[in-house]
């Protein structure tokens, strides 16, 4: 005879469920009775409960779990089967259905702490995939008994960083292409491709738009955004530059905006002394603005082809952009035709309250947050961003140098997992920027490529139609004004 | 006596009033595979060159854009790098204005091209003065006609050191009136070091530019007396540099078509042309000439008369070539279509299409381009299909192996950098 094991949707106050956490505290607070002084009481908040699930076989309840929001964190609590249940993989079930409760919610790392001497547990979440993790929110700090792990429970988004600098002598062309056909490899969605078009001393650099571009040649996953600083740049050939790039990659194109601020650029450009850092966030958001227009001054099919009109183009469809600020102007259109993604997703790095943060929260699809614990960095740019009515993709960094272990920690891999699903969790972000080498995204990814060929699919970003193109109703309406 | 021997450079049949856009085989203009396709048949046919011309802004008729002709293109510096991990050992030539650009940027972005490609680089130094190009970078049309060349010598300058500067990364200083720059040069040494230099002006100035800087010419001048008289100058020019005659490479600008029989390619040839100027294309061209717009000219009917001219309009803009003299320019074309009897579209066709000395089977135009090439009148040609990605395929599939058999052509690659492969003289 087969048992059924049912898992049904409960209340927290539901008398089967108070019940089981009644009996759970009696077979738990024993293990522990040596340390009672040293445990916090802690009350929850039914308000901060998900769900709460109950689970039955042959219609009987058997046992319990729950889904609770703590801070920025979704923890599986008060996971307990009566002995009767166990044996017959109901705490798995259980485990199952919170996870699926989980990713209905849209969380995208699932947590849960346990006590080290619950040894069984600790088996159990381990057999199920949950990695060991450094004790979260709550029990921050607490490595003496508590036992914390976390689960993904979706792919990460996760770039990669290729520096820019190669010691003059040495074969940047090597390094650089061989660094981002490792990140290629180990699943990486992005590649941050980064510049400085006047290294230090005893550097050289290569320029990243065309060492992306050369990359797409040899990789056919990664997502390539080169850094291209906009200070003492022309906006025209930049803005085509990342274009063609798109094309170039099938859609695979990014861009990390930067400024140039130091007195040696400016002497090596020799066209404008160097900004203040204000006025050169300011510009760069003039010309993230501009490169937008440009992207989308094609429609997409402006290319007609008409034979019998003769007509390569229908140029009502291509349009000027008329741009003009106080540091540059330009007519448009662009040269190039809209390219795969129409739209290319900008990168800004924000490592504090300043300029960077204001463009970004205007201009960018994409924020890189530095620091170590971005969380509250996340949070004013998201705020930012919100007052402009607008949503942004945050990374946060991951250094494979500074992870902060679990005290149950298996493997360095593992951990580096681990703390990057802590991070993202922490900060509430779309994904992370691994600092370190293609080892450390293939220890978060393992080798997986995610779904999407385009950048702007795998950062969830839909691809916009030209903003130049007339709705219907709207061409009428004006049609309609002039003939008054 | 050794075969002087021929170059070839494969211009991309991409924003041009020759490429033929309207048959079924013609493709796209901005898909890399289209690029990719037509590098690597141009390499395949052990070419010299791959020629990327520039694009700063949409051309324009009577203040609107031109919608008859093939546009849309990539960024010349992106596309390239493209290409050079495509392809192993064609030159790869970037066609960049020393008007809108910054030394330091662009010569680390040449070296970043070299670098990629392992020695390949080209630069095909243009210059403008042109506000109309203006209109979408920061200086707008900043700059006198007369100074064009000047800042492009200076920019060369500047860059030339740059370059020279790589292998110690020492900051660089250059002062002049066009630049203010102390850099320390970004890239690394490259293969090259310098890439190699083309020009395409053939006005006086551009001629100096090139015999003081270039590696090769681009000219307009692919047969009659106008090509020799170049090809001699350019040499006297080199002479009184103090370079050798050989040292730069004239390469004028032709398109081709190959038939089987000689009627056979003449008839395509006569057919593309007819492509090359749709009636939309003809009308396009009187009105430039006549200086305002023919709404409802019937092209298979005659020119419209002189008396129609409107002096000193300017409808066309962002092309090299334009009208200075309107009336005469007009009295010429009636002129012809009345000697001729030929339709308004039938006499734009004659005075529009480039009339190229290479339309013949593969022998005959080996043959020619054998006979231009011994008889110095060049060094080669800068090929301009009509057909994008695959119209060079034939040429390289027939003509090449004429020109091995002829021993004047390169049976398999030789040294190691472009600039190796162009200086090469002997077989």
């Amino acid at each position: 005879m087969t048992t059924r094991v049912e898992i049904e949707r409960a209340h927290w106050d539901d008398p089967r469920v108070v019940r089981f956490r009644e009996l759970m505290d009696a077979e738990v607070q024993p293990l522990y009775a040596d340390l009672r002084d040293e445990i916090p009481r802690v009350v929850v908040d039914p308000a901060t409960i998900l769900a709460t699930l109950v689970a039955t076989v042959d219609g009987e309840a058997v046992g319990t779990a729950a889904l609770k929001q703590s801070g920025p964190f979704v923890e599986v609590k008060r996971v307990f089967v009566l002995e009767k249940g166990r044996r017959l993989g109901v705490a798995r079930a259980l485990m199952a259905a919170a996870e699926r409760e989980a990713e209905a919610l849209g969380v995208r790392e699932l947590f849960l702490q346990t006590g080290k001497r619950q040894e069984q547990a600790m088996a159990l979440y381990e057999r199920e995939g949950w990695l060991p993790v450094a004790p979260y929110g709550p029990f921050e700090g607490d490595t003496t008994l508590s036992r914390c792990y976390v689960k993904p429970l979706t792919r990460p988004f996760v770039a990669g960083v290729v520096a820019a600098e190669t010691p003059r002598g040495d074969d940047a062309v090597g390094r650089v292409l061989g660094e981002i056909e490792a990140l290629d490899a180990a699943g990486a969605d992005l590649a941050i491709i980064e510049d400085d078009p006047v290294p230090p001393a005893g550097s050289a650099t290569l320029d990243a738009p065309m060492v992306a571009a050369a990359a797409a040649a040899t990789t056919t996953h990664v997502a390539l955004a080169p850094r291209v600083r906009v200070t003492h740049t022309e906006p025209f050939h930049v803005s085509k530059g990342i274009q063609t790039l798109d094309w170039a990659a099938a859609g695979r194109a990014g861009w990390v905006v930067g400024v140039s601020l130091t007195d040696e650029e400016a002497r090596a450009f020799g066209r404008r002394p160097a900004p203040a850092e204000d006025e050169a966030w300011q510009e760069a958001e003039a010309v993230i603005d501009a490169s937008r227009r440009l992207w989308d001054s094609w429609e997409d099919g402006a290319e007609i082809r008409d034979v019998a009109t003769g007509r390569f183009i229908d140029r009502d469809r291509v349009h000027y952009v008329d741009v003009e600020t106080r540091w540059f102007s330009i007519k448009g259109p662009s040269i190039v035709p809209r390219s795969p993604q129409g739209q290319i997703p900008v990168i800004v790095d924000v490592a504090g309250d300043g300029p960077a943060l204001a463009a970004a929260a205007r201009e960018a699809d994409v924020v890189r947050v530095a620091g170590d614990r971005p969380r509250e960095l996340a949070a004013r740019v998201r705020a930012a961003a919100e007052a402009e009515g607008r949503r942004v993709a945050i990374l946060v960094e991951v250094d494979p140098e500074r992870v902060v272990r679990a005290p149950h920690a298996r493997s360095d891999e593992e951990q580096l997992a681990a703390w990057a699903a802590f991070l993202r969790a922490e900060a509430g972000a779309d994904g992370v920027v691994v600092t370190g080498s293609a080892d450390a995204v293939r220890a978060i990814v393992g080798d997986q490529h995610a779904a999407g060929t385009t950048l702007r699919e795998r950062l969830g970003l839909a691809r916009p139609a030209s903003r130049y193109e007339a709705a219907p109703e709207l061409v009428s309406a004006a049609a309609e004004g002039e003939s008054r | 006596m050794t075969k002087r021997q021929v170059h070839f450079g494969a211009h991309f049949p991409g924003v041009n009033a020759t490429t033929i856009w309207s048959r079924p085989e013609s493709g796209s203009q901005i898909a890399p595979e289209s690029f990719t396709h037509f590098a690597q048949t141009a390499e395949r046919g052990l070419m010299d060159l791959l020629f990327l011309a520039e694009g700063l802004r949409l051309r324009e008729h009577a203040g609107q854009i031109h919608d008859l002709d093939v546009v849309g293109r990539p960024d010349t510096l992106v596309q390239l790098a493209l290409l050079a991990r495509q392809t192993e050992r064609i030159g790869l030539v970037a066609t960049l204005n020393s008007t809108f650009n910054e030394p330091v940027e662009l010569a680390r972005q040449l070296a970043t091209l070299d670098a990629l490609s392992n020695g390949r680089a080209a630069w095909n130094i243009v210059t403008s003065h042109d506000a109309f190009f203006g209109a979408n970078f920061r200086r707008g049309g900043y700059l006198e006609h007369a100074d064009r060349y000047e800042r492009a010598r200076a920019f060369a300058d500047a860059a030339f050191k740059l370059w020279d500067a790589a292998g110690t990364g020492s900051e660089v200083r250059h002062v002049d009136r066009f630049f203010d720059i102390a850099a320390r040069p970004g890239a690394p040494a490259t293969p090259q070091g310098r890439p190699v230099i083309l020009q395409s002006g053939v006005s006086e100035d551009g001629r100096e530019t090139a015999a003081r800087y270039a590696d090769a010419i681009f000219s307009p001048f692919a047969a009659g007396p106008k090509a020799e008289e170049f090809a001699a100058d350019v040499r006297a020019r080199l002479v009184a540099n103090g370079r050798d005659e050989d040292a730069l490479k004239i390469l004028p600008g032709a398109t081709f078509v190959l038939g089987d029989t000689r009627a056979e390619a003449e008839e395509q040839a006569r057919e593309d042309q007819w492509a090359q100027v749709s009636p939309a294309t003809a009308v396009r061209h009187i009105e430039s000439v006549w200086g305002r717009r023919f709404d409802d000219l019937d092209v298979d009917g005659p020119l419209p008369p002189l008396s129609d001219v409107v002096e000193g309009v300017e409808l066309t803009a962002g092309r090299a070539s334009h009208h200075t003299d309107q009336r005469s320019r007009a009295a010429e074309l009636i002129e012809r279509a009345e000697a001729g009897g030929l339709s308004a579209r039938a006499v734009v066709v004659a005075t529009t299409t480039r009339q190229s000395p290479l339309v013949g089977t593969p022998a005959e135009v080996a043959a020619t381009i054998d006979e231009r090439v011994q008889s110095r009148v060049c060094d080669g040609f800068m090929l301009i299909p009509s057909i994008t990605p695959t119209g060079l395929d034939r040429f390289v599939d027939e003509v090449i192996p004429e020109l091995q058999n002829r021993g004047v052509y390169r049976t398999e690659w030789e040294g190691q950098t472009l600039r190796d492969r162009l200086g090469s003289v002997a077989a």
